[in-house]
């Protein structure tokens, strides 16, 4: 059960990083270029596949979490006990939002004449609330709501840099509707500047979230727990590297040998994504495991 | 190949053993934990985090295994940390086992049992 449950809250999060990191990136990558036409039907379509997968698995989330807090698999489906999580626990008081924002976002996301001004702030909605819940919805008071904006800002940062990875990986193809090479390179500059900041945040407000569960004791990162942080931060470093090896070898060879330099481009940013989901992975394990 | 296998052995770990999601620790119990009393006319659990009520339950037994009480659990208004059990009437002298077990507000199952004694 616990397994389906990190699965499940890993592909909703990679879900809803995608819908506000293609929301929120695009603007900035080709803003102003000739491919922001391209921001119709590519980018149209991989931002309303993401809002859909964010609703169902913001639902599945909901009937797996009932089950397991009734440790009970029967409840998955129990309306009485369904109901009684998003009524009566803390859990439920975000998620009925956050199912309310994911499912507008999904029916804006579909809509005719595009997604419009509301879908980014939905999804910027969808991908805060997420913040709200787990460890750093532990405490109460001023410490509590300190978290709680920690954790929004780390979600916020990672959704801007992985989930904008598939738009990039899109942007990179060479036929169809994919950018030309000038675009392309103009992209991944604005994209690294942006990407680094990210970078920066995210490790800034991990930084802070580690410290604040293990109340400052870092010699209490004893196995499990400290292992997988451990190799949380060993994948995000990777994809600091694979970062690097966008920027600085590929990028440049893209208006030398184009070809080569966009098929390396595309497998490194797919690998860059494959990694930063199994980050994702890693910090739900943290989410179920005990803080040392 | 053996790195994956340790890899995979250290998350099964992890899903596996069910004190690694015990979120909610006991803190203090009334009566304590292994205590001689002279009555006891409620339990009383304090934990290190918020629990919630309506997923969370505490089962009194006496020596013979009948449940004392038929009451819910409830969680203490004042302090989301308080579950509370309102025990029926004087108990007969005799060891008595409590078993809880509560959803912590993180979302996260825990649970655990003790015992206490009535002096005769």
């Amino acid at each position: 059960m616990m397994v389906a449950l990190v699965a499940c809250a890993t592909v909703h999060t990679a879900a809803v990083m995608v819908l506000f990191g293609t929301l929120a990136v695009r603007p900035l990558l080709i803003g102003g270029t000739a491919a922001a036409g391209f921001g119709g039907a590519v980018g149209r379509r991989l931002v309303a596949v993401a809002a859909w997968s964010a609703f169902v698995t913001a639902v599945a989330w909901l009937s797996l979490q009932s089950a397991a807090m009734t440790d009970d698999l029967g409840a998955m489906t129990d309306r009485e006990t369904i109901l009684a999580v998003l009524g009566d626990t803390a859990f439920g008081r975000v998620w009925r939002w956050h199912l309310a924002i994911a499912g507008a976002a999904a029916v804006v996301s579909t809509r005719r004449g595009g997604p419009g001004r509301l879908l980014p702030v939905l999804a910027l909605l969808q991908l805060a609330g997420l913040g709200l819940i787990g460890h750093a919805a532990m405490e109460e008071g001023a410490s509590g709501l300190f978290q709680r904006a920690v954790q929004v800002v780390h979600l916020l940062a990672g959704g801007a840099w992985l989930g904008a990875l598939p738009f990039l990986w899109l942007l990179a193809r060479s036929r169809g509707e994919g950018a030309s090479p000038a675009e392309l390179e103009v992209a991944l500059r604005r994209f690294s500047g942006f990407g680094a900041a990210t970078v920066a945040l995210l490790l800034l407000t991990g930084a802070v979230n580690l410290w604040i569960r293990t109340g400052g004791r870092w010699e209490a990162l004893a196995a499990p727990y400290g292992l997988i942080v451990a190799g949380k931060l060993g994948l995000v470093a990777l994809m600091m590297v694979l970062a690097l090896v966008n920027r600085g070898l590929l990028t440049p060879a893209l208006s030398r040998r184009p070809q080569w330099g966009r098929r390396w481009l595309r497998l490194s940013v797919a690998m860059e994504t494959l990694v930063g989901l199994a980050a994702l992975t890693a910090a739900f394990v943290l989410g179920g495991a005990v803080p040392p | 190949m053996m790195k994956v296998l340790t890899v995979l052995a250290v998350l099964a770990g992890v899903f596996s053993a069910s004190p690694a999601f015990a979120h909610a620790h006991l803190l203090q119990a009334e009566p304590a934990v292994g205590a001689e009393v002279a009555s006891a006319a409620a339990v009383r659990l304090s934990f290190s985090e918020g629990v919630e009520g309506k997923f969370s339950s505490i089962t009194v037994t006496d020596a013979a295994g009948r449940a004392v009480s038929s009451e819910p659990a409830r969680a203490d208004p004042q302090d989301g940390r308080v579950l509370g059990l309102l025990l029926p009437g004087p108990l007969a002298p005799g060891v008595y086992s409590v078993s809880w077990s509560v959803v912590s507000v993180d979302t996260h199952r825990s649970s655990g049992h003790f015992t206490f004694t009535v002096r005769p």
